[in-house]
């Protein structure tokens, strides 16, 4: 009579067939509900090439999950109007900027993930939103205190939508608010922009409430119409493997010393200590990734 | 006996006796292919569901298997006539830290999967849960997000009128009836839900929310209330089976009563369907409703030992199909629910039938007093007298008497003396039974025609029970509500708190082909005796 350790023998299911049309296998020791889950996200948010999508489905590839942690609102003044004049929030590499006027590239505050004392962890980005003027936070996930800021996923607020077609009146809801541009594809009808609906007196006049996503006209609307808006209140994510460029600004100064360079400037030229094994860890994985 | 026998009986005439009577022997014939019928029909309805995503089972992924030794090899030998002989281990025991579980053999791999479970472990307990709230009508702005992701499921309830496009004063209705669902499901992906409502009762999800942003209604004006599991529902809907009749088929429920019979409590798993009346218009504003409920059946609840309990919660388990029962003391008991069987009956009866007896029904509930009818069949022949002979399941036999009640010494019912006609020979009556035992109850009525013959009619009732497959224990105390979780954890409540608990039989299958034993559970070690 022996002792036998058994041994997983997995039995092939319905789930490991649609697996097989995403290319998502079920994962060692992952169970059915973990793997439904998985897959529910690919058919509900499928890749595509994008940098957006390679960054939110990374995770998902390989067993794990993002988890919602603060969703980002703005503070408004006593006419429903934010108070910020150009709200904007960015996740990069190394940093969370929030903007109060993007435009007038006016910081509001400003969170280095790569500092220990303040942006190590995610206390500090809710300190910062919390105490702003302009922003607001609600907490997600209760559990956020200690998660590493630097796996907050990449980002920003600035989103495109594409209103497929206008319906045929005067007003329509554009479906989305803090709207920043406004792009009509029958230009012939949005010629004279107006201050407000009161203005609009003959053909061509138009008026868009940027804030709350309204679009008013003298002649009857027609056609699709882009846009660019800000997403409030904007998601943040946390992601357990984060997937983020390496070539911007921001992580080019985390991995590199700054040297002087021939016009005398201060520019990240050579690989530091934290550079120098993470391109020795892309070049055994990838050795044509030489010449960064 | 499968709900589906009723379908093939009602194959023939509405008055032929293999349609009517469930103990007839047109039905007890049926009642293998109906059961064979039923399995298969789940079957379908499961593979049907199996590619959905969402489908409702979400089945078992992975089992566990030993290589067995050479000492441990399971010897094979041919029979003289060519049969393989394999000898399988006479103990197989499991260990999971410093318990050890006896491991049972079975010979498919649908049994190692599916058969009903013996124990429960425990997963996690979710704290504060005073109930399952999600949103009501009554309190829209409220939303409380489910403490884990779950379907959700809707109440609507106390409806008066249901909108109908086919009404003049319902012109501008849009036609649909329902609700619309918008919030996140587990991945923090919006998610929107459209679920139909045609009339009062419970629906549940296909989608697993994480939280309720929204609800739009319309279409109908009773309350809607959603929760996040199903515990604690009036009605279960058992979607792999059917409620058949004799004249109409339905959906079919579940729920439960309690009622005390002779100082005991006995629980009830009712069988009922709706029935809608032909040309009465339904929940239309008037608020003259009538109860449309159909019971096909009431079976009292019997545990392993085929004692009664008190039942306080059931559940369906789409995995295997099986009921789920919650009784008092926080023990949960697993059937296999279908109408019994008859019995072929204790005495032979006549091909002919001068006088037969038609019961009100031929499934009684425990404690009830039915009435049964006698019918005469044979027109023709003038009766000259009755006996009206009655087995209870403990085997006593009663004799109606002349004054309707029921005696040890036979009586003789005898013609109408007056009678001109044959056919007014005999004056068709009812007598009452008090179903007072569980069991099969037959009825034989012999006749004495004038032509001498002498005919036996039979018939039967059964006052149905059933019993557990398996009783476990889970050691909550003062449990109220029990449902299974999206990854088919038990989820018991006692009004504070929910206790989750993972199910689990200790089953092998011993492969002679590849000497190994394929197990049903994991364990630390496992051992092998012959």
């Amino acid at each position: 009579m022996a002792s036998y350790t058994p041994t997983r023998f997995r039995i092939p299911t319905s789930y490991d067939e649609v697996g097989l049309k995403y290319s998502m296998a079920r994962l060692p020791k992952e169970d059915l509900s973990a793997y439904r889950r998985r897959l529910l996200l690919e058919a509900r948010d499928s890749v595509d090439p994008s940098e957006g999508s390679y960054v939110r489905s990374v995770n998902r590839k390989v067993g794990l999950f993002e988890k919602p942690v603060f969703d980002v609102g703005l503070v408004l003044d006593g006419d429903g109007a934010p108070l910020a004049a150009d709200p904007y929030i960015e996740v990069t590499s190394t940093h969370l900027r929030a903007y109060s006027d993007k435009d007038g590239d006016v910081v509001d505050f400003m969170v280095d993930f790569t500092d220990r004392d303040n942006g190590w962890f995610l206390t500090a980005v809710h300190t910062a939103l919390d105490s702003s003027p302009y922003f607001s936070v609600d907490v997600l996930d209760i559990d956020y205190e200690f998660l590493r800021s630097d796996h907050l996923r990449y980002g920003n607020t600035e989103k495109i939508a594409r209103i497929p077609r206008l319906q045929e009146r005067y007003v329509n809801d554009l479906g989305v608010r803090h709207i920043k541009n406004f792009y009509p594809q029958a230009a012939a009808l949005f010629l004279n922009e107006k201050d407000s609906a009161d203005d609009l007196v003959e053909d061509g006049d138009y008026y868009v409430d940027y804030v709350e996503g309204v679009l008013f006209s003298h002649s009857l609307q027609a056609g699709y119409v882009s846009l660019a808006y800000r997403e409030f209140p904007h998601r943040l994510w946390w992601q357990p493997v984060r997937a983020c460029p390496v070539h911007n600004a921001d992580f080019q100064h985390y991995i590199k010393q700054p040297l002087v360079d021939e016009d005398g400037l201060e520019r990240p030229l050579l690989l530091n200590s934290r550079g120098a094994q993470l391109y020795d860890k892309v070049l055994e994985v990838h050795s044509l990734g030489w010449g960064a | 006996m499968s709900f589906r026998t009723q379908r093939l009986a009602n194959r023939f005439p509405v008055w032929s006796k293999v349609r009517r009577d469930p103990s007839s022997l047109g039905q007890r014939w049926f009642a293998p292919y109906a059961s064979y019928l039923q399995d298969n029909d789940k079957f379908l309805k499961r593979m049907k569901d199996e590619l959905h995503l969402l489908r409702w089972a979400l089945g078992v992924g992975e089992i566990w298997t030993i290589e067995l030794e050479e000492e441990d090899f399971i010897p094979v030998e041919s029979s003289a006539g060519g049969a393989r002989i394999e000898t399988f281990p006479s103990q197989v025991t499991g260990t999971i830290g410093v318990d050890d579980y006896t491991l049972e053999r079975v010979e498919s791999v649908q049994e190692l999967l599916n058969l009903a479970p013996s124990r429960v472990s425990s997963v996690d307990t979710l704290s504060g849960v005073s109930d399952y709230l999600v949103w009501e009508s009554s309190d829209p702005s409220s939303f409380s997000p489910p403490p884990v992701p779950s379907r959700l499921t809707v109440t609507v309830s106390g409806s008066t009128l249901y909108n109908k496009r086919s009404r003049f004063r319902d012109r501008l209705f849009s036609g649909f009836s329902g609700l619309i669902l918008i919030g996140t499901d587990e991945n923090g992906t919006s998610i929107e839900e459209v679920v139909e409502v045609l009339d009062d009762g419970s629906f549940t999800t296909r989608n697993i929310w994480k939280s309720l942003e929204d609800v739009e209604y319309e279409g109908f004006n009773g309350d809607v209330a959603i929760q996040w599991s199903r515990a604690g529902l009036d009605k279960h809907r058992d979607i792999y089976n059917v409620a058949i009749f004799d004249d109409f088929e339905g959906p079919l429920d579940l729920s439960l009563r309690t009622e005390n019979i002779g100082g005991t409590d006995y629980s009830f798993l009712t069988f009922s369907s709706a029935r809608l009346q032909l040309g009465s218009d339904y929940r239309d504003g008037t608020g003259s409703d009538y109860i449309n409920e159909e019971t096909l059946s009431e079976i009292v609840l019997l545990d392993t030992n085929d004692q009664p309990y008190v039942a306080v919660d059931v559940a369906l388990n789409h995995r295997n199909t099986l009921v789920y029962v919650l009784d008092d003391q926080g023990m949960v008991h697993v059937y296999e629910h279908n109408p019994s069987a008859f019995s072929p009956p204790s005495l032979p009866s006549t091909k002919d039938v001068a006088v037969g007896a038609r019961p009100l029904q031929h499934y009684v509930s425990l404690g009830k007093t039915e009435k049964v009818f006698t019918w005469f069949a044979m027109l023709r022949h003038p009766v000259l007298s009755v006996e009206i002979k009655r087995i209870a399941p403990d085997d006593s036999v009663a004799y109606l008497q002349g004054d309707k009640t029921w005696g040890a010494t036979t009586y003789l019912h005898s013609k109408n003396p007056l009678a001109s006609t044959p056919e007014g020979s005999w004056q068709d009556f009812s007598f009452e039974t008090e179903y007072d035992q569980l069991g099969q109850w037959e009825y034989y009525v012999t006749t004495l025609i004038a032509s001498g013959e002498v005919t036996t009619g039979y018939t039967g009732v059964i006052v149905d029970s059933v019993s557990a497959l398996s009783d476990i224990e889970t050691s909550v105390s003062n449990a109220t509500t029990l449902s299974f979780s999206k990854e088919e954890y038990w989820q018991v409540g006692d009004g504070s708190d929910v206790y989750r608990f993972k199910e689990h039989r200790d089953l092998y299958i011993g492969d002679s082909l590849n000497q190994r034993l394929l197990l049903r559970e994991e364990y630390d070690s496992v051992e092998v005796s012959y």
